[in-house]
């Protein structure tokens, strides 16, 4: 998906009358520099989203050639999708607690752990782990496993809380909070990196003044030093959190497996793979990648203008 | 709520554990009494036994009996022949499986004597002859239910070179001879040949076949061959005035084998800087055996030729890095007989590099006499010395597993932490000697490891030592032993899996060399320098080779090769890419091309490559191992060609149940061969049904009146819910759908779920666990081995996880086919599926004609139990192939009794087609199961829901392909479904 932060960085400068000529004269090195980066950035971003959007006015079945439906594909996925409706209701509900919780979480974490001096880098490491190893979402299949000697069974069991075993991940009511949880743990990713940097780059003198200022508490030092000064990194932190959020996929497939049982942990990334790879719909697939596009720009839009605010 | 679980768990433990009767506590000794379960007795314990009484071997006896002279047989069982193998004289054909024949013989003494058998191998289904044993109507002991007589095998020409300089494997051929063969231990576990106790008198001899068709001209009953000692044999050349070779050496090398007991025991490479000869940076067969040559009694036969007659020492290039700091066996023969005790077992210590091994006592090398002419060494893989540890290991497990029973029988499962069990060993009198003299047993086992290491410390030493501390510290503190029953049954599993390593005896040998005993002996241990120089070789080779091709890769424009892409191991790739190499690219002229695909999982990754791949016009001309759901997914859209079009299609699809290929076929076309088919099977424990007196279940009636049996002993039946492979989860509701005569769909291909039967058998399996109580999610393999599932039904995958991973319960689990309904007539309709990976071929291919030989070629019976042996040579059991060909399974290396039961179970294959939009049965059978199981919801209503949306999806699906689905269905609830609903309830 298309980072945002990443298209703002390439946005050209604000041309100047003169010929063409000169203006390269003028600029020339500067555009050289970026080069590499917009180029890659229109190959393996731009150009696949524009692939996208053509292949979502198509009937395209992967192995024969894509033939022109208009707004069929739409139409159909508006108006007669009904799982359509499942799958956006299941990940505005991952993405409402996950977003705002693992954004705010991420960032204390981050502040208590940049706070604790030299323990730093282990405890970063240990936070940040789980969202490196995408496999390890298997350990919680252990745990939430549905057989009597799934952990969290026998812990329920043998303390009376639960007669029999419960089918975590099978049962429709707790696929998704399963889901959210897993998410949760492994939510410390890119964004909490960055907000670890932002932490360290507060020079201590802002901290030294405020202590002469008369800041009381360390509640106050958060509040009215560390976030101001964290703005940026906090944009870009929420931002990450809210598109990682909205993408969710492999968590949902690890856990739930696919088809989750009466699609309650279908997501709007699980949507379109079903269409792309089961039902070989890819011009269907492409409609559904179009408008999760199109509702995560909008949102870092929202967002973006929320927090610069 | 917690107390009632426990409480029944303790209770049903204690019923299960033991017989109930003598479970009388107050004081009273309880033991139980020796079970009939125990497993029939092993040959080391038969012959303990007749030491015991005083019986020893025979001396010079011989009673050759002809085959033609028998006493009885089977009807039909042999007929009598002449002129095979070159005999004038008739002798016994025998190739009726299943049949036996009987011979009378009497011995003018009691003790012990050898069998030996004078057998012609006949064309038959290439694995070893197997033929049970039984003495007076007995089988002496367990190891006689299958004894082998091994067919012999040859190179079929030296290997050829090909234009890459590397060599290709030549053909495995069968090279029949008349052979005297003693019977021997099935596994190699004992010195000398198989020793069969008799008393005086009048015998009956009982030969059954087993597997594989023989000619035999005499059995012979004789005292077991006398071995001099090497001093008497050299003391006896020095009288006949023998005299030492001064400067003649004979050099033979090892990959030009003349004869050998199996096909997988074979030439093989080595990048050996130091391997004669050298290979260089090619893959050139220059060393034999290694990895493959590791079973017990597998051999190896090579020829010499001796110019100058005298005293020779025998020398022979070597690695043994494979057995874990242990030594591995041979058996040393001279033109076909031992020539001395010394050398019947011979030890090729352990060692890191390549090593001179000069037979001799250690100090001195070992004389051997040859004459003038042609000579033949023979060596033959012995378990050796480790068997009396793998001895001490079993008997410690079964004398423990008994008293662990025992102790769980007075204490439970779930002993009371707040009692003292200081009285254990009053109850269980045996328990703390028995503990202490296995402990000591174990210990001295481990010295004997320790010994054979030589100085090293195989991991194995330490299995014994802790399991030998572990029951030392229990017999000091018997009252501790309720509560470590868990932790020593993990060190009963890992010592039995110890057993397994133990038994291989894995040894490569470059070559040999017949040599003075003054020579100097050749130096073949690699320097540091060449070491490094041979490693450096191969990390610029890495650069050259391409490791997605696997073999010899051919040029795509010269040779016009055939690619095929294969998802599975890197192992399965080269076999076929051999075997293709060797016996297909000959015969056909075809050559072929493999590259590796990650073995396909639904949906995995490596079935994307694939679909993307043909999007950009890269498509293989072939694909195996293809999952199955996908060939008419890619078949309707174009990708795969219609094998149907092939003049000999139907011939080809008989090799197969005719099941197995319904998946495949659609609307009248076909896009793939079934390569290996899965099979639902009834496991259970023989030991505890036996305890609880039950029998095993022919009807689900009779599975029925079981659970409730089981229940109350807090045991469980096991039948997989939803927990099964994703995308495949409507095949739980198979079994029930079929032996009702249903079916997912209808001819229209639009979904069948509203019929009667469909309700019915819906019904029933969601009755399993609302009613039942059957688990919905277990893991099966773990709680069958515990006991607390001592039944249940489950697939391959369970069959080859007990077969590898459940080394204890040997001999204690069986296999039957399901459960079924009764039908009519009276008989049992047990229907099941089991699909499994398919072959097909690409219609972008321009060879297409080409592709389809080489699936024929693949697919064949020949070729597919080839790769099923050796893919079993090289992996282990833990690889055995299921494949598709009815004939092919067969000749597998498969236990009989195993392939007996899952042919029954074939006899009852279907399978269902995969239609367009089919993925949704599998999903919405899954909800429906859900809003059943879990959400209480009505069977009726849920599974209506579920077959309004998947025929939506068929209908939207066949109209995408422009089909013109037929109208809309009728309303289907019936009387008839009112009371199979009813019946339900009941």
């Amino acid at each position: 998906m298309t980072s945002p932060a990443s298209a703002a960085a390439i946005r050209p400068g604000r041309r100047r009358p003169g010929s063409v000529r000169a203006f390269f004269r003028r600029h020339g090195a500067s555009y050289l520099f970026v080069l590499p980066f917009v180029v890659l950035f229109l190959v393996f971003y731009v150009a696949p989203v524009l692939v996208s959007m053509g292949l979502s006015f198509t009937y395209f079945n992967v192995l024969q050639p894509p033939r022109w439906v208009g707004l069929a594909n739409y139409v159909s996925l508006f108006l007669a999708d009904d799982v359509f409706v499942i799958a956006i209701a299941n990940t505005l509900k991952f993405a409402l607690f996950t977003g705002p919780l693992g954004f705010v979480l991420s960032f204390l974490f981050a502040w208590l752990i940049t706070s604790t001096g030299r323990a730093r880098i282990p405890y970063t490491l240990v936070y940040y782990a789980p969202s490196i190893a995408g496999g390890m979402t298997s350990v919680w299949l252990l745990i939430f496993s549905g057989d009597r000697y799934g952990i969290l069974n026998y812990l329920l069991m043998s303390s009376g809380i639960l007669d029999e075993p419960f089918l975590w991940t099978g049962d429709p009511s707790t696929v998704m909070p399963v889901i959210i949880f897993v998410a949760l743990w492994s939510s410390m990713g890119t964004g909490f990196l960055a907000q670890m940097a932002g932490l360290q780059s507060i020079p201590g003198e802002m901290y030294e003044a405020g202590k002469v200022d008369g800041i009381p508490t360390r509640w106050h030092e958060l509040w009215y030093i560390t976030i101001p000064m964290m703005k940026p990194y906090l944009l870009v932190a929420a931002v990450l959190q809210v598109v990682a959020s909205f993408n969710v996929f492999g968590i949902a497939l690890d856990i739930a497996g696919f088809p989750s049982t009466l699609y309650a942990g279908h997501t709007i990334v699980t949507h379109l793979w079903d269409y792309a790879f089961l039902r070989f719909e890819m011009g269907y697939s492409s409609g559904i990648a179009m408008v999760l596009f199109v509702a995560t720009f909008g949102l870092n839009r929202l967002l973006r203008r929320l927090l610069t605010r | 709520m917690l107390v009632t679980t426990r409480f029944r768990r303790l209770i049903g433990t204690l019923s299960l554990l033991g017989s109930v009767a003598l479970c009388r506590v107050g004081g009273q000794v309880l033991e139980s009494a020796p079970s009939a379960l125990q497993l029939e007795r092993s040959y080391q314990e038969a012959l303990r036994l007749a030491e015991q009484q005083g019986i020893s071997p025979t001396r010079g006896i011989e009673i050759v009996i002809p085959a033609t002279s028998f006493a009885a047989s089977s009807p039909g069982a042999a007929v009598l022949r002449s002129g095979i193998g070159g005999r004038e004289q008739e002798v016994l054909l025998w190739e009726t499986e299943g049949s036996w024949i009987e011979y009378l013989f009497s011995v003018p003494e009691g003790g012990l004597y050898e069998i030996r058998i004078e057998y012609f191998q006949v064309p038959g289904k290439r694995g070893g002859v197997q033929r049970e044993v039984l003495v007076d109507g007995e089988h002496p002991f367990r190891e006689a239910k299958s004894l082998v007589l091994p067919r012999l095998w040859a190179d079929a020409a030296p290997p050829r070179r090909d234009n890459q300089g590397n060599d290709v494997r030549p053909r495995q051929i069968e090279t029949p001879a008349w052979r005297v063969q003693a019977l021997e231990h099935p596994e190699g576990a004992s010195r000398s040949p198989l020793l069969f106790a008799l008393a005086r008198g009048e015998h009956r001899l009982r030969l059954g076949a087993i597997k594989e068709p023989v000619a035999v001209a005499s059995v012979c009953v004789a005292s077991p061959e006398e071995l001099p000692s090497y001093a008497a044999l050299s003391a006896r050349y020095a009288e006949l005035g023998y005299k030492e070779v001064l400067d003649a050496t004979i050099l033979t090398q090892a990959e030009g084998a003349v004869a050998k007991s199996d096909p997988t025991v074979r030439m093989e490479h080595s990048s050996d800087l130091r391997a004669l000869p050298a290979a260089g940076t090619n893959r050139i067969f220059n060393v034999f055996g290694a990895w493959r040559w590791r079973r017990g009694n597998q051999f190896a036969s090579w020829k010499f030729r001796v110019d100058e007659p005298g005293l020779y020492r025998i020398g022979l290039s070597v690695v043994q890095n494979y057995n874990n700091g242990l030594p591995s066996t041979r058996r040393v023969e001279i033109d076909g007989r031992v020539p001395f005790a010394e050398v019947e077992e011979v030890r090729f210590a352990y060692d890191r590099l390549r090593r001179y091994h000069i037979l001799g006592d250690g100090a001195e090398p070992y004389l051997f006499y040859f004459d003038r002419g042609e000579h033949t060494i023979t060596l033959t893989a012995r378990i050796g010395r480790v068997r009396t540890v793998i001895d001490a290991i079993e008997r410690t497990v079964r004398d423990v597993s008994k008293l662990q029973r025992d102790v769980i029988l007075i204490t439970g499962v779930d002993p009371d932490p707040y009692r003292e069990w200081d009285t254990l060993p009053e109850y269980l009198p045996s328990l703390v000697p028995t503990f202490r003299s296995l402990a000591e047993e174990l210990s001295e086992q481990a010295q004997v490891l320790r010994d054979l290491a030589g100085g090293g410390r195989p991991p194995a030493i330490n299995v014994l030592t802790m399991a030998s501390q572990q029951l030392r510290s229990m017999a000091d503190k018997p009252q501790s032993i309720p509560y470590r029953l868990e932790e020593l049954s993990s060190t009963l599993t890992g010592l039995l899996t110890w057993v397994l390593e133990l038994k291989e005896q894995p040894l490569e040998i470059d070559y040999f060399r017949i040599e003075p005993r003054q020579a100097r002996a050749p130096r073949v241990r690699p320097t540091v320098g060449e070491r490094i120089a041979a490693a450096w070789n191969t990390f610029l080779l890495s650069f050259r080779r391409d490791y997605t091709g696997v073999g010899d890769v051919y040029d795509a424009v010269a040779d016009r090769p055939l690619d095929v892409w294969i998802a599975g191991g890197r192992e399965w790739v080269e076999i076929i890419k051999e075997l293709a190499d060797e016996d297909f690219s000959p015969a056909t002229g075809i050559k072929v091309n493999t590259s590796t695909l990650p073995a396909a999982a639904a949906y995995s990754t490596s079935m994307q490559a694939v679909l993307l791949n043909t999007v950009a016009g890269k498509a293989p001309d072939a694909i195996l191992g293809m999952n199955p759901q996908y060939p008419v997914d890619y078949g309707i859209r174009g990708a795969l060609s219609n094998l149907n079009d092939f003049p000999d299609y139907r011939d080809v699809a008989k090799r197969f149940r005719p099941g197995a290929l319904v998946p495949f076929h659609f609307r009248g076309e076909d896009y793939a061969l079934p390569e290996n088919q899965n099979f639902s099977m009834l496991f259970y424990r023989v030991d505890i049904l036996q305890e609880l007196g039950l029998s095993v279940p022919q009807t689900w009636e009779d599975v029925y009146a079981m659970i409730p049996e089981l229940q109350k002993r807090g045991m469980d039946f096991y039948y997989a819910g939803v927990a099964a492979v994703p995308g495949q989860v409507h095949a739980g509701l198979l079994p029930f759908l079929l032996q009702r005569g249903g079916s997912f769909y209808t001819q229209e291909q639009l979904s069948a779920l509203d019929s009667p039967e469909a309700l019915a058998a819906f019904a029933q399996w969601t009755g399993l666990y609302t009613n039942w109580k059957v688990p919905i999610q277990a893991n099966f393999y773990n709680r069958f081995r515990t006991g607390e599932m001592p039944i249940g039904i489950s697939d391959y995958n369970t069959y080859v996880t007990l077969s590898v991973g459940a080394p204890e319960l040997k001999g204690w689990w069986k296999m039957a086919p399901l459960p079924g309904m009764r039908t009519a007539d009276g008989s049992v309709d047990r229907s099941a599926g089991g699909i499994g990976n398919a072959a097909a071929v690409f219609e972008q291919s321009d060879q297409k004609e080409k592709a389809w030989e080489f699936l024929k070629w693949w697919t064949s019976t020949d070729i597919q139990a080839r790769f099923g042996e050796e893919l079993e040579a090289l992996i282990g059991i833990e690889a055995r192939w299921n494949t598709a060909n009815i004939e092919a399974l067969k000749s597998l290396p498969w236990p009989n009794e195993d392939i007996t039961a899952i042919l029954a179970q074939w006899e009852w294959f279907r399978e269902q087609p995969i239609v367009l939009g089919g993925y949704f049965t599998s999903r919405h059978v899954q909800f429906a199961w859900t809003r059943v199981v879990l959400q209480g919801e009505n069977p009726r209503e849920a599974l209506e829901t579920a077959y309004e949306d998947i025929n939506r999806e068929l209908r939207r699906k066949q109209t995408e392909f422009g089909f013109e689905p037929p109208a809309a269905p009728k309303p289907a609830v019936s009387a008839d479904v009112e009371r199979l609903l009813e019946e339900r309830k009941r």
